[in-house]
């Protein structure tokens, strides 16, 4: 009995996750679908479908979401690895307050942070600019990358470097060659959240970009509104391409790296 | 290694970071809000916009609207989700794993994936009204209540969700992974029946994780701007875009105000995150920290 409520708990589950996607795969790949119709009418060609996924303002949207993700991948990064190891290796006054401090961005509300960036980032002279869209990306992404970052370096400890060290390698060799690769867990979920953030971002980019950087997120949104709902969801269809395949293919490989590395061990105690 | 230039050195980047884009916003707009805008020609600091925000219903109604959707989406998801990351733990098999798989997977999207979903599903000439006619259960698509951009706000509680349970799932389960298995074997072998060891032994081990969650999910709810806008009512006005209406009036007058607003909004979300701390730290697990 147990068993079958379960199962059929898994079934709802799976239904609710997917049914929304399904949905817009249809929506894309429809031509005509309008009241009272339960399926499509008419479906677009292949030829029609590919040439909406290839077109220049998908394309250009494609690209524009992909250089704003790296830009804050690498900021954040640059940011969070130093303050990860800062609150993980060093004792110092105010530590704990510089825990709490790293979630505000996330717990301000959105709308109230952005409307006073906004303000400072024009001050800066950055509206509008590629390098003030990755700040504010970063400010909403470094919460997560510290987080999981500094989770990380605890668990991997002190003593590598340290040992690194009495052996006599420089600091910059120490944190290349131990500290880095042993953190690729960490590096691994700082990046892939980092993506996801700066990808799924609508209002500060199209506030602090003022319509410059037209990313996949915010080109979706006045197909939406205006009831467009097949040329939303072929947006919708390019930005699960680029985030949901890659992600999956990263989490397979090291998932099959991880099991030879175990295969190794298993045949090295043979 | 653990020296001290070298900590000051390592803590440059994120401390210049939120000097240029964090802390200059809320004082800037500390500044504003108080009354000085030179801009305008505004010199001198009061509280006046404060008392007019405090006594401005039509905010405080909005914020009371807000809050209570926000708790409640918040609260819902964390419920939701704890229990299923607690089912999708109870076994280590096939299925589980998949299912963990596909919580990941609205974690990853934007809201306006299912808000698209859910138009096309749910508005009155929608998939469900469109079913429900066609097997008479009602006669026209108006009959269909009203589920998106409705003054109760479904749409967008249906929205959070969402996304929300599976980041709680996501949140609970890799905490549950962390456990030592042999807590819950103790507690069952010493007598105690299921319920117990969840009360007893497992929810103080999560709990500061799912209080954690709670926070980030409320103050997002509570503070984000997309679904409102496109779900929302315009009889029902929710914070966020009555923010933003206020701020691309581009009345430069209205500022002030705003940034008073602003400033009290994150006061708010600020203390009610400090209380839920609080909360999480004198519940039992609270004190060791849990596994967070």
């Amino acid at each position: 009995m147990r068993k079958i409520i379960n199962s059929f708990i898994y079934v709802i589950w799976a239904l609710i996750v997917l049914v929304p996607l399904a949905l817009i795969v249809l929506l894309a790949l429809s031509q005509r679908w309008a009241y009272p119709a339960l399926w499509p009418t008419q479906f677009s060609s292949m030829a029609t479908v590919l040439s909406l996924l290839t077109s220049t303002e998908v394309l250009s949207s494609l690209g524009a979401s992909v250089a704003l993700a790296v830009g804050t991948i690498g900021l954040t990064l640059l940011i969070a690895y130093p303050t990860a190891m800062a609150l993980t290796y060093y004792q110092f006054p105010g530590k704990k307050w510089l825990n709490l401090l790293i979630y505000l961005p996330l717990i301000i509300p959105g709308i109230a942070l952005l409307t006073n960036i906004d303000f400072v980032i024009i001050k800066l002279n950055l509206n509008g600019r590629y390098f003030g869209i990755i700040a504010v990306h970063s400010l909403f992404c470094l919460p997560y990358a510290i987080k999981l970052l500094s989770d990380n370096l605890k668990l991997v400890g002190p003593q590598y470097a340290a040992v690194s060290q009495n052996l006599g390698a420089s600091h910059w060799q120490t944190f290349w060659q131990i500290t880095v690769p042993l953190s690729k867990n960490g590096l691994q979920g700082a990046v892939m959240m980092t993506y996801i953030v700066s990808m799924t971002q609508y209002l500060a980019t199209l506030l602090i970009g003022e319509g410059n950087y037209l990313t996949l997120s915010v080109r979706m949104f006045p197909f939406t509104q205006a009831g467009k709902y097949q040329l939303a969801a072929i947006y919708a269809i390019v930005f699960m391409l680029v985030t949901l395949v890659p992600l999956f293919l990263i989490d397979s490989w090291l998932a099959w790296q991880e099991r030879s590395r175990e295969a190794h061990v298993s045949i090295d105690r043979d | 290694m653990r020296t001290k230039p070298r900590l000051v050195l390592l803590l440059l980047p994120f401390s210049l970071f939120m000097a240029l884009f964090f802390f200059s916003a809320i004082l800037k707009s500390l500044w504003t809000s108080l009354g000085y805008y030179p801009l305008i020609g505004l010199h001198r600091l009061s509280l006046t916009y404060y008392t007019a925000a405090l006594q401005d219903t039509a905010f405080l109604r909005t914020f009371m609207r807000t809050f209570t959707l926000a708790f409640s989406s918040t609260f819902l998801a964390c419920l939701i989700g704890l229990g299923l990351a607690f089912l999708f733990s109870q076994q280590h098999n096939r299925w589980t794993r998949l299912m963990f798989k596909l919580s990941q997977l609205p974690v990853m999207l934007p809201h306006i994936f299912v808000v698209l979903a859910l138009l096309q599903l749910l508005s009155q000439t929608g998939l469900i009204p469109r079913l429900l006619q066609r097997l008479g259960l009602i006669d026209q698509s108006a009959q269909f209540p009203l589920l998106v951009n409705d003054p109760g706000q479904i749409g967008i509680l249906l929205t959070y969700l969402w996304k929300e349970v599976p980041f709680v799932i996501v949140t609970v389960t890799l905490v549950l992974r962390q456990i030592d298995l042999r807590y819950q074997k103790v507690a069952l072998n010493l007598g105690a029946n299921r319920w117990q060891t969840f009360w007893h032994i497992l929810l103080p081990l999560v709990q500061p994780a799912l209080f954690n969650a709670f926070i980030i999910i409320f103050s997002f709810t509570f503070g984000s701007y997309e679904v409102p806008y496109l779900l929302g009512n315009q009889q029902a006005e929710l914070l966020p875009v009555y923010i933003y209406n206020l701020y691309v009036q581009h009345d430069l007058t209205q500022i002030p105000l705003l940034m008073s607003l602003n400033l009290l909004l994150s006061v708010f979300t600020i203390a009610f995150a400090g209380l839920l701390l609080q909360v999480s730290r004198w519940l039992p697990g609270g004190r060791t920290g849990g596994l967070r």
